[in-house]
């Protein structure tokens, strides 16, 4: 028989009385740990839809292994565990992904399409920033595509491209002046 | 697939059932090893010497190492069937410091037996027999605690998978020091303390291949 559950019970509580039948507790808990889990998922990925995909891969991890939790012991930390295993293998596959097929992913982009000028204007964007970036050598070519197209921060390209934090920054720094020179140069041109 | 929808069917199947504490799980685990144990060593035979050898205090202190060590390896095992470890980070670290204490305890002031032309001698005696014996002796218990292992979730496939090993295989030399007459430091070196530090790398290996948390 299920019974009416108090608002302040901790999640150990609730998972013991899950573990007895309890359906409603068990509720309580996703309920409880969805906003933990989307903030912390959101601090390393950018796209809320892939916020959400990773959220609920952890949700369907805690199920599988809810016969490993030990009710003595602190939800949250289990939890977390689980959490940072998930998410660290979506980044492996991403990161793996990126590796095999570097071609700058622009129509992963997303532009803002509300009217035709915009489309327009992206367009010329994207050209001028495909003009520009394939006149970089290869490997800072994929560094500002992960950087500023793709979303991923210093660290998550460091370890993608598997080179220090330091490497990257001097190889970004290299590569942005190297684009402001071709900029000029194009502008001289036209 | 909405988020809401996923909790609906997660919550309609309900939580597994919980499994046994890793203590729980580990005395279950020894008391199974140890009738092995008794098993195999009253099949094979003691050793003729051996109620002169429990006599010794070092004899009887590797003993009780060599158990220690078998029994906080499969321990550490247990709890790294838990993603979280059951947050004992530190207990993976346990057995190296019975193996540290039998390395100490079981070599020392056998220095001069222990040099290289001690190693390569026992080496070209070509004792295939004893890692032999240990594998043979590791292979059914192994298949046993990975099976129980998996039956957890591992975060950590590397470490549970030397963890197993390294339980069974010091079960596995505890066995051949209550069966083989041989106290040759050379010998124990070359023919059982080697092969089971490349059987337990070889673990870390299964340990990847079958534990890992997909």
């Amino acid at each position: 028989m299920q019974r009416e559950l108090k608002d302040d019970l901790p999640l150990e509580h609730l998972m013991r009385l899950a573990q007895q039948g309890e359906q409603q507790a068990y509720a309580r808990i996703f309920q409880e740990i969805i906003p933990i889990l989307r903030g912390f998922v959101s601090k390393k990925l950018q796209r809320p839809e892939d916020t959400e995909d990773v959220v609920q891969e952890i949700l369907i991890s805690i199920h599988r292994a809810s016969h490993t939790f030990d009710t003595d012991r602190p939800f949250k930390v289990w939890m977390f565990t689980i959490a940072r295993y998930r998410l660290n293998d979506y980044l492996r596959t991403v990161y793996s992904k990126n590796k095999k097929g570097m071609e700058v992913a622009f129509d992963d982009e997303v532009f803002d399409i509300s009217n035709e000028e915009n489309v327009t204007k992206s367009h010329e964007n994207q050209e001028y920033l495909i003009k520009i970036m394939s006149t970089l050598p290869v490997k800072q070519r994929n560094i500002i595509s992960m950087m500023k197209i793709e979303g991923y921060s210093i660290q998550e390209t460091a370890e993608a491209m598997s080179m220090s934090v330091s490497a990257v920054k001097v190889s970004a720094h290299r590569a942005y002046k190297l684009m402001a020179l071709k900029a000029q140069e194009i502008e001289d041109k036209e | 697939m909405k988020t809401e929808d996923l909790i609906q069917q997660l919550v309609n199947e309900g939580p597994q059932k919980p499994m046994p504490h890793p203590m729980r799980q580990t005395m279950v685990w020894l008391l199974g090893m140890l009738v092995y144990l008794i098993l195999i060593t009253m099949y094979i035979g003691f050793r003729p010497d051996i109620n002169q050898k429990l006599g010794e205090i070092s004899y009887t202190f590797e003993f009780i190492l060599l158990l220690g060590l078998g029994i906080t390896s499969a321990l550490s095992a247990f709890c790294l069937s838990r993603p979280d470890g059951h947050q004992m980070p530190w207990l993976k670290f346990v057995p190296f410091g019975f193996l540290l204490v039998w390395i100490i305890t079981a070599f020392s002031g056998m220095s001069e037996q222990i040099n290289l032309e001690n190693l390569a001698h026992s080496m070209a005696l070509n004792h295939f027999d004893c890692p032999s014996y240990i594998a043979i002796f590791s292979i059914p218990p192994g298949m046993a605690l990975f099976f129980l292992v998996r039956m957890g979730v591992t975060t950590q496939c590397y470490w549970a998978g030397s963890m197993a090993t390294l339980s069974v295989t010091s079960f596995g030399y505890l066995l051949m020091r209550l069966i083989e007459p041989n106290d040759n430091p050379a010998h124990l070196i070359v023919w059982h303390a080697l092969p089971i530090m490349l059987i337990c790398m070889l673990g870390m290996i299964i340990g990847r291949l079958v534990l890992k948390w997909r």
